[in-house]
């Protein structure tokens, strides 16, 4: 009797200590946390091969054997980084800096919902499949007053290599006029905002849509990385010729990225400044810091004030929504006022040591 | 003398600001005066935002001072076109994130009629076109936002825009203040809107929402005054008539207008079905009694202004499609006018007017080229006026049985957006008649920016381009905003 009043006892006492457990960890308590995407993906082979492929190259099977990873697999992760599967919201300040110097600062409020319930849905086709909705997008400027009011919307859709499908749908509203319009959305290669980032760089390349090498380890910011060279499959006019990226191998973050134009110049030097946000500890890219190094113009955008797990309702995505010109929250915190270049991050630079002794790798191989 | 005197005074400040060493450091792409301003106001008053423009848009006439029309003589004796101020000041104050009070002033000046020396306008027209002076043009939206569930309320004096046309279709809910005729472009439309006070309540749930919109407060649509700028070439310049004093409906609940809108989102097909009962914006001339003038020795007629009751029924759709390699914007509008008033010449018909019901519709096809650098659009639109007689007039022209129109236009970016050129062609295929609009405009900051453009006008002189054919201008728009 006295033994089972005690197991009893034991029995409230676990549950009230998970109880508080669950109070004290507040990524559990807020409902979703980050989970690392190898850990999410289950199977790392899901990662590997994707759209109908049904073996590993050669290649690929000696980067296994050398890294524990290959291409296409690393930056699978760091896509499933960016997209954490769960609705959440931001403030983000974009500056952009024109060849002669000048800056053009956009401010605005932005939301995201995900139509699927995990990242790793887009790999298995769990309740999603190519031609559906898998992001839905939507922002409110706060400046420059030209724009201030102005409501911006967009239907990012999940596409195929097997299917020629649309890959997005935009509308704007336009504060002055009063009116929301669906807009033609431009190619992948567009430049964004007029700026030196175009729309294949954040918002619409899909993993699978290059193939990988991945040329060799390098720390970057004490980091350990490797590095990924991604050659474009599809297009045979991409106007890159390569792109590389450093990959932090531990949470699979893209730390760095060097692209080559057509004629094999260095065309835009990407470096981006990840952040684990509290309580869900989901990553996010809280700096870009792009720069042509052959104009010498640059983009800054600082995504600032994150908050997951919003409880956005679909309908909130309808292109007329946008005429409620409604900031749903404001700012908790703020960003430091930018008056000129000298107020931004320093130019990202190349990896000059990193190329230079890959080559010189090159060289002793041949 | 005077002007030299001006000019050098302008050069050496110009000299002795720039030798300046604080000049040096002036960065031009963060000055923004009246931002600042607001901004400090707005730190007192976090709950308060302040933004605007300063505008100045001056057109220059490119022809010569005489104009003879079929109607008669106009005696264009201006320079400008227009010299016109604009300035708008904005506040929202927001009581929580679901409430918000919205207040817009505008001011408006146009300086045409008092630097233009040589223009010689009548004290009518100058008082109505000059400047806004009365607290209905100043304020010109003070409305309440609510957002609650599915509901979004606007409450007070505002504009409704229901089109998506670069012209109007089913853009019918707000009247609109016309006094450039068909000078103005798309770009216009913010501005020279009416807005009126009304209930406005939408209700959005999954893909679809309905709209509620009542109008106890009818405001008619103002055309350009007989004798200004813009008077209608095409029509007599002197009154061939008598004409009533033109009195508004009576502010009584049968008067009042009433709109619905209920539209979906399915499989990216975005549509709605509208019905407006309304009054017509513009009033119709009726014929009334002939009156012995016993100054001419003539009879003189008489004609009546009325508004009229309208039912509008509305359609539109649109869509994106991937074809060629691009996305393809789609766009289609329909609007069908019952008991709408047309002026007839029909000895039969006593008043002068008749009722006829009519179909318009503009359709739209819009895509990018050049890697998303070069956006094209082009558009065909109708009217078609059912019951059809050839005496049917309008602005003293014969009416159309079926009246089309085309509208091409490109516009291309350059140098981080900061340079853009656009380039509008307007036709209309039944009288051969053109209106030509190049843009060019370039972005100097965030804050300011300016643009030239060229607007064109040629065909018969009983169209509505066509009779505006001396009327080519050249404009320049300088804008300020904060």
């Amino acid at each position: 009797m006295l033994f089972n009043r005690i197991k009893g006892f034991l029995k409230l006492i676990c549950i009230k200590i998970f109880c508080l457990l669950i109070f004290f960890f507040p990524a559990l308590a807020h409902g979703s946390h980050w989970v690392n995407p190898r850990i999410a993906v289950r199977d790392p082979m899901l990662a590997r091969l994707q759209q109908g492929r049904m073996e590993l190259t050669a290649l690929e099977q000696k980067e296994i054997g050398r890294y524990g990873f290959t291409g296409l697999e690393l930056m699978t992760y760091v896509d499933m980084n960016t997209r954490p599967g769960r609705s959440w919201d931001k403030f983000e300040r974009v500056i952009i800096v024109t060849s002669g110097g000048q800056i053009k600062i956009f401010e605005w409020l932005w939301k995201e919902i995900y139509p699927y319930k995990d990242p790793a849905s887009i790999l298995t086709y769990d309740g999603i499949k190519p031609g559906d909705v898998m992001k839905k997008i939507k922002g409110i400027y706060m400046s420059p007053p030209k724009k201030k009011y102005r409501g911006i919307l967009f239907y990012i859709y999940l596409t195929s290599m097997h299917k020629h499908l649309r890959n997005k749908e935009g509308w704007s509203w336009v504060h002055g006029l009063g009116r929301y319009r669906r807009a033609p959305t431009t190619p992948k290669e567009d430049n964004w905002l007029g700026s030196v980032l175009r729309y294949d760089d954040f918002l619409l390349r899909k993993p699978w849509e290059e193939e990988y090498k991945i040329l060799g380890k390098n720390f970057y910011n004490g980091h350990e990385c490797l590095v990924v060279e991604g050659k474009n499959i599809l297009d045979p006019e991409y106007y890159l010729s390569k792109r590389v990226t450093w990959v932090e191998k531990k949470h699979f973050l893209d730390l760095h990225e060097e692209q080559f134009d057509g004629k094999g110049r260095r065309s835009l030097i990407i470096n981006k400044l990840w952040v684990q946000i509290e309580p869900w500890k989901y990553w996010v890219i809280s700096q870009w810091n792009c720069m042509d190094p052959l104009t010498g113009r640059r983009i800054v955008r600082h995504g600032y004030d994150w908050k997951f797990d919003r409880e956005f309702k679909e309908g909130d995505f309808l292109p007329a929504t946008m005429g409620k010109e409604n900031f749903w929250r404001q700012p908790e915190t703020h960003l430091p006022p930018v008056k000129n270049v000298a107020d931004l991050p320093l130019e990202p630079a190349a990896r000059l040591k990193f190329w230079k002794k890959l080559h010189e790798i090159d060289k002793n191989e041949k | 003398m005077k002007n030299k005197f001006y000019i050098s005074l302008v050069t050496l400040f110009l000299f002795i600001a720039g030798i300046d060493d604080s000049m040096a450091d002036f960065e031009f792409s963060s000055f923004d005066p009246a931002g600042e301003l607001c901004n400090k106001l707005q730190d007192k008053a976090p709950k308060l935002e302040i933004s605007g423009f300063i505008n100045n848009k001056t057109d220059l006439d490119l022809h010569g001072k005489k104009s003879d029309t079929e109607k008669g003589h106009i005696n264009r004796d201006w320079n400008f076109q227009m010299i016109e101020w604009d300035v708008q000041l904005e506040s929202r104050y927001r009581f929580s994130d679901y409430l918000e009070l919205i207040n817009v002033n505008r001011f408006l000046y146009d300086s045409l009629y008092d630097w233009d020396k040589n223009a010689h306008f009548s004290h009518s027209v100058k008082y109505r076109l000059e400047h806004y002076d009365s607290f209905k043009q100043i304020m010109s939206e003070f409305y309440f936002n609510y957002i609650n569930g599915g509901w979004f309320l606007k409450l007070g004096k505002q504009q409704v825009v229901w089109g998506k046309m670069d012209g109007k279709c089913i853009d019918i809910i707000n009247p609109q203040d016309s006094r450039e005729s068909v000078n103005g472009g798309q770009d216009d439309y913010e501005w020279r809107k009416i807005p009126t006070w009304m209930t406005n309540a939408t209700y959005f749930w999954s893909d679809y929402y309905i709209q509620f919109i009542w109008i106890p407060d009818f405001e008619p649509s103002l055309s350009p005054p007989r004798g200004s700028v813009w008077w209608y070439p095409a029509v007599s310049p002197t009154s061939s008539y008598k004409s009533y004093k033109k009195d508004k409906p009576a502010k009584t609940f049968e008067n009042q207008e009433f709109a619905i809108r209920f539209n979906m989102v399915k499989n990216g097909w975005d549509s709605s079905l509208i019905y407006f009962y309304t009054w017509d914006d513009y009033p119709t001339m009726f014929n009334r009694d002939y009156w012995f003038n016993p100054v001419t020795g003539e009879n003189e007629q008489y004609r009546e202004p009325k508004y009229t009751r309208l039912h509008q029924f509305g359609f539109n759709v649109d869509k994106g499609n991937w074809f060629l390699g691009r996305n393809w914007v789609w766009r289609m509008e329909f609007l069908y006018t019952l008991n709408d008033y047309v002026r007839t010449e029909d000895p039969s018909s006593h008043d002068g007017a008749v009722k006829r019901n009519h179909l318009k519709s503009i359709s739209s096809i819009e895509t990018n080229w050049l890697h998303g650098r070069l956006t094209t659009l082009l558009q065909y639109s109708w009217k078609y006026n059912f019951g059809y007689d050839s005496d049917f007039r309008s602005l003293g022209s014969k009416l159309k049985r079926y009246d089309p129109a085309w509208l091409f236009s490109m516009s291309r970016k350059w140098f981080s957006n900061r340079l853009q050129v656009t380039t509008t062609f307007y036709y209309r295929p039944g009288e051969g008649s053109w209106k030509f609009k190049d843009t060019l405009s370039w972005a100097f900051s965030d804050y300011f920016s300016a643009q030239v453009r060229y607007t064109g006008f040629t065909g018969p002189s009983d169209d509505i381009y066509g009779m505006y054919d001396k009327w080519d201008n050249l404009g320049f728009e300088f804008k300020y905003n904060f």
